[in-house]
């Protein structure tokens, strides 16, 4: 799936964020009666895209493994909010401050829009909870392609690679690779990741930094070829193609599917919650509708372990959009 | 092809049991539903019945997520000729001259025209999409950002024939259009532009508070208020709410181009069915003995882009179905869904999992067969509404607005916009100037500009690049063609032939 | 009856003026990068074109006086009226909510364009609160948006 939702063509006008199964819960949210034992009250999970994009379904997996199990004992809600490349779901949910009613999930945008200083909000201003899958990105080629492996690179002129939005994961990666080669791989950025894919197939663009799926889709159909992935380890669904970190290439990064609440929650609420995601990630159900569906890697990380990622991340981003003189 | 059409049939088998049977219906009843509610589209449909279809099982969600999107487009129809407010960028062409008709007492005859056309140019693009599905897809990806310039280019010169009388106020109509279009982040740099400020600007202005405003507003405070002449303006005939079969008939030429046009139009990814629309009514224009009367409700205005977004309609899910890439705002929604129930759309997809795309593809046949009864027998009922009385309908119809504008992000901020856009589209409706080409600027410019600075950037400032591609030389052609032809042909009126089908070499 | 002339050279002005500012701000947001154009190289070949066209223009109806004919009082002030309308619909809701805010705005909408006598104006508010109660129905519950 996507990680950086596509800016025009998807979200933008994808109106009407929730569902009608929800409806007749809609209403009891609003009430906030905070009786005894956390939680008492319907869960609100806020997407900040909009319906069929990645983070939307990553939430609704979720939720459907959480109802099937039924790991709580109260409604869990999810609500599309879209806008502002994130900034509105994103605000929605800060301003909840305090509140533990609501949840969120971590995409580029959680990082990006804020470092552009028009959101007056930060990681900082969330609670990370924990990560309960990874998604690595696997540079391909076009099977007939004359590039075969990593060192290729190297040698090849004028090569372009494709980037989903100015600034994204595969844009940053490939600042990395060209930083790690020494290349000058051009980065055009597309709106969205099958634009990419399609410019790859129509030979515009020579490569592209894809997610698992969509890759895998196309080796299978022998019509791209992988040469490396940004996992630290080979993936099981790939395990002939290496890793760029075994290559001796320091490029190690990855989508970490997360979820957030608002500042200042009560500590039992974060502990809850690592319990929740703790079994939903261990899960068979999360396993076969989620992880395996879409080749992601399996994954744990509590609220301490993942808030580390993000300040990374964070500082990541924040490097490359400095380069790319987004930030001054 | 034998193929095909032997596997068709068993999908054909297949979508007609009883439960894909049922989500055909219910999404194709609350597509037109939905695509009816002026200022929501087949998008909105499509992701508001999402969440609730991918509790079905695979074949049902897909069968009737499908069933909004086409029923939508039968929907949308039905407001753009009865209040004059596109629900998505493509109706914007049948507003001109549907709703001119609707004025004119022939609310009935628009309906029909516009259901036929939608049927027809729902079938051939269904026929195609059967036919050549796989193919086809490998010419689409052949569109990259050099192409993608010189179709563009192509379409933005199509405001010479769609600009209306004042060549001089359809340009600044058309920058007008495409200064709105670069509202928000930038597409290749991530800077925000013209955003004063305002985060909820970062992802531009939606199309749909262009349509109630410049469209729906703007034709609503044009409209004389009814004091004093309480019924005269409600009289009307029974027959008048008909359908016009002969009127629709004498439109197959209209039909048959717009079909075409916007079947391979639509393939390409982006803008591909507005740019479609756009296309065959300046093809039926152009090739009209009589070109005055469009513009001012002519049964052919109707037919082509009617033909062309729903033909449309089927050549965008093409990439989505054989390649996993999505064409346009809908199809992005839809391919959620197909990966919601563990669907992975892309090349093994024809192979893999073959029954479920022919079933799809059939229940696309039987969800048409369904739209037409359905409409036809709803045209008498909804073209009353062309003659109720404004100090009834309008209070409704703003309200309806309001509401499904805030549905946009559930905030007032677009609500405000619009406010904005109506009082505009009411000076440029008074002053002459033509909004279709704010539309087309709007829509259209963003694409363009993504086309040169993709190309430029992967070229490094390189333009030669542009005259490289053999498709792009041959749009550019066309493009020439197109303007100067006017001038060459003014003695000779009469002669036809100056514009042929650019459908057939824009896949080549 | 207003003429429509000096609307179309005030509407020519202000399009002109949004040409100068995209050029300005068009040149801040970077015209190129090196040989590749950049975010502001649209926006300034865009702005120079508005401030033409609508330069051409102004001057154009300057000259030529009796080319647009005039509007009626009325429909200017009806048009002036339905947005405030919707301005106050749109800062009542906050406090009312918009259902309440769309009868009011219903009926207000329904008075500007005729209803005037105590019948029409009966009329409109039964439809104005059957429609709200429609609306309730189809945007509050069925497409479960949270209203205000």
């Amino acid at each position: 799936m996507d990680t950086h939702e596509t800016p025009r063509g998807m979200k933008r006008r994808t109106l009407l964020g929730c569902s009608a199964a929800f409806v007749a819960a809609q209403s009891l949210a609003i009430g906030t009666a905070r009786a005894n034992a956390y939680p008492s009250d319907t869960i609100n999970y806020i997407v900040a895209f909009g319906v069929g994009g990645g983070s939307d379904i990553v939430a609704r997996t979720m939720a459907k493994v959480i109802d099937e199990k039924k790991l709580i004992p109260v409604k869990m809600l999810v609500e599309n909010r879209p806008g502002g490349s994130g900034a509105v779901g994103y605000s929605y949910i800060s301003s909840r401050k305090g509140n533990p009613y609501y949840l969120g999930g971590v995409g580029v945008s959680f990082f990006t829009t804020p470092l552009l200083g028009k959101m007056p909000l930060s990681y900082k201003d969330f609670t990370p909870l924990a990560a309960i899958a990874r998604s690595p990105y696997i540079l391909a080629v076009l099977a007939d392609s004359k590039i075969k492996s990593i060192d290729d690179l190297k040698s090849a002129k004028g090569l372009t690679i494709g980037s989903a939005g100015a600034v994204s994961d595969p844009a940053l990666l490939s600042h990395l690779l060209n930083k790690q080669l020494g290349s000058s791989i051009k980065v055009v950025p597309y709106d969205g990741e099958g634009e990419v894919m399609a410019a790859v197939l129509g030979k515009h663009l020579d490569l592209l930094f894809g997610n698992p799926n969509e890759i895998l889709e196309q080796v299978n159909a022998g019509k791209m070829r992988a040469l490396a992935v940004t996992s630290a380890e080979r993936m099981g669904s790939l395990p002939q193609v290496p890793s760029f970190e075994e290559l001796g290439h320091d490029i190690v990064h990855t989508q970490l599917r997360g979820i957030i609440m608002p500042k200042d929650v009560p500590a039992e609420a974060v502990s809850y919650w690592e319990g929740v995601m703790k079994t939903v990630a261990e899960s068979p159900e999360w396993r076969s509708q989620y992880v395996d569906r879409f080749n992601e890697i399996p994954l744990f990380l509590d609220s301490k372990q993942f808030g580390e990622e993000i300040v990374a991340t964070s500082q990541r981003y924040e490097t490359l959009m400095r380069e790319l003189g987004l930030i001054k | 092809m034998l193929e095909s059409w032997h596997l068709l049939a068993e999908g054909l088998v297949a979508a007609s049991q009883p439960s894909v049977l049922a989500a055909i219906m219910v999404g194709a009843i609350i597509g037109l539903f939905i695509g009816a509610l002026p200022g929501l589209g087949p998008t909105a449909g499509v992701a508001i019945l999402l969440p609730v279809a991918v509790s079905f099982d695979g074949t049902a969600a897909i069968a009737a997520l499908g069933a909004v999107y086409y029923g939508a487009q039968y929907g949308g129809a039905v407001t753009a000729i009865l209040l004059g407010i596109p629900g998505d960028a493509s109706a914007t062409m049948t507003v001109i001259d549907g709703h001119k008709l609707a004025r004119n007492g022939k609310a009935g005859a628009a309906l029909g025209l516009s259901i036929a056309a939608s049927f027809i140019g729902g079938l051939i693009g269904l026929i195609l999409l059967t036919a050549f599905a796989t193919t086809i897809a490998q010419a689409a990806i052949a569109f990259g950002p050099i192409e993608m310039t010189a179709l563009m280019i192509f379409s933005l010169s199509l405001v010479s024939v769609l600009g209306g009388r004042d060549l001089n106020k359809a340009m600044m109509s058309l920058f007008a259009g495409l200064f709105i279009g670069t509202i928000g982040l930038d597409p290749m740099v991530g800077l925000p532009r013209f955003d004063f400020g305002e985060v909820r600007l970062f992802d531009g202005i939606e199309f749909s508070i262009i349509a109630v405003g410049l469209f729906g507003l703007a034709e609503m405070y044009a409209t004389p208020p009814s004091i004093g002449k309480p019924q005269e303006k409600n009289r009307f005939r029974f027959r008048e709410l008909l359908p016009d079969v002969r009127g629709t008939l004498q439109c197959w030429r209209e039909l048959g181009s717009g079909s075409l046009i916007g079947f391979f139009i639509g393939i390409l990814p982006g803008a591909g069915a507005t740019a479609a629309t756009m296309i065959s009514y300046a093809f039926a224009k152009r090739t009209s003995k009589h070109p005055e009367r469009f513009g001012n409700g002519a049964m052919e205005g109707v037919a082509a882009p009617e033909a062309a977004n729903n033909s449309a309609a089927y050549g965008n899910m093409i990439p989505m179905f054989a390649l996993g890439i999505p064409g346009s705002g809908t199809t992005a929604v839809l391919m959620g869904g197909l990966l919601m129930i563990g669907l992975q759309p892309g090349p093994m997809l024809f192979q893999t999992q073959s029954e479920f795309v022919w079933t799809i593809f059939g229940s696309f046949y039987i969800g048409n067969l369904a739209l037409v009864a359905i409409t036809i027998v709803l045209t008498p009922v909804l073209a009353t509404c062309a003659f109720v009385r404004p100090s009834y309908l309008f209070p409704a119809v703003i309200a309806i607005i309001v509401f499904g504008i805030f549905g946009i992000n559930n905030a007032m901020f677009e609500v405000a916009l619009v406010i904005g856009f109506g009082v505009l589209g009411y000076l440029m409706m008074k002053l002459d100037y033509p909004p279709v080409p704010l539309v087309l600027g709007m829509i259209l410019g963003p694409i363009l500009e993504r086309g040169i600075r993709r190309t430029l950037v992967a070229s490094d400032g390189n333009v030669a690049v542009f005259f490289q591609s053999p498709i792009a030389l041959v749009i550019i052609l066309i493009t020439v063609v197109l303007l100067v032809s006017p001038w060459l042909l003014k003695n000779r009126a009469g002669k036809e032939h100056q514009m042929d089908e650019p459908q057939a070499k824009k896949i080549g | 009856m207003i003429p429509l002339r000096s609307f179309d050279l005030g509407l020519s002005a202000i399009f002109g003026l949004l040409g100068l500012y995209m050029i300005w701000q068009g040149s801040g947001y970077g015209y190129q990068e090196g040989s590749v154009p950049s975010a502001g190289f649209f926006p300034v070949w865009i702005g120079a074109g508005l401030a033409l066209f609508s330069a051409l223009n102004f001057l154009k109806v300057a000259k030529q006086s009796d080319l647009l004919g005039s509007v009626e009082r009325m429909e200017v002030v009806r048009v002036g009226l339905v947005s405030l309308a919707l301005v106050g619909f749109v800062l009542l809701s906050q406090f009312i909510g918009m259902l309440v805010a769309s009868v009011l705005l219903m009926i207000v909408i329904g008075c500007i364009f005729g209803a005037r006598d105590a019948r029409s104006i009966a009329a409109v508010s039964a439809i104005a609160v059957g429609m709200a109660f429609i609306l309730y129905l189809v945007f509050g519950v069925v497409l479960a948006i949270p209203l205000l």
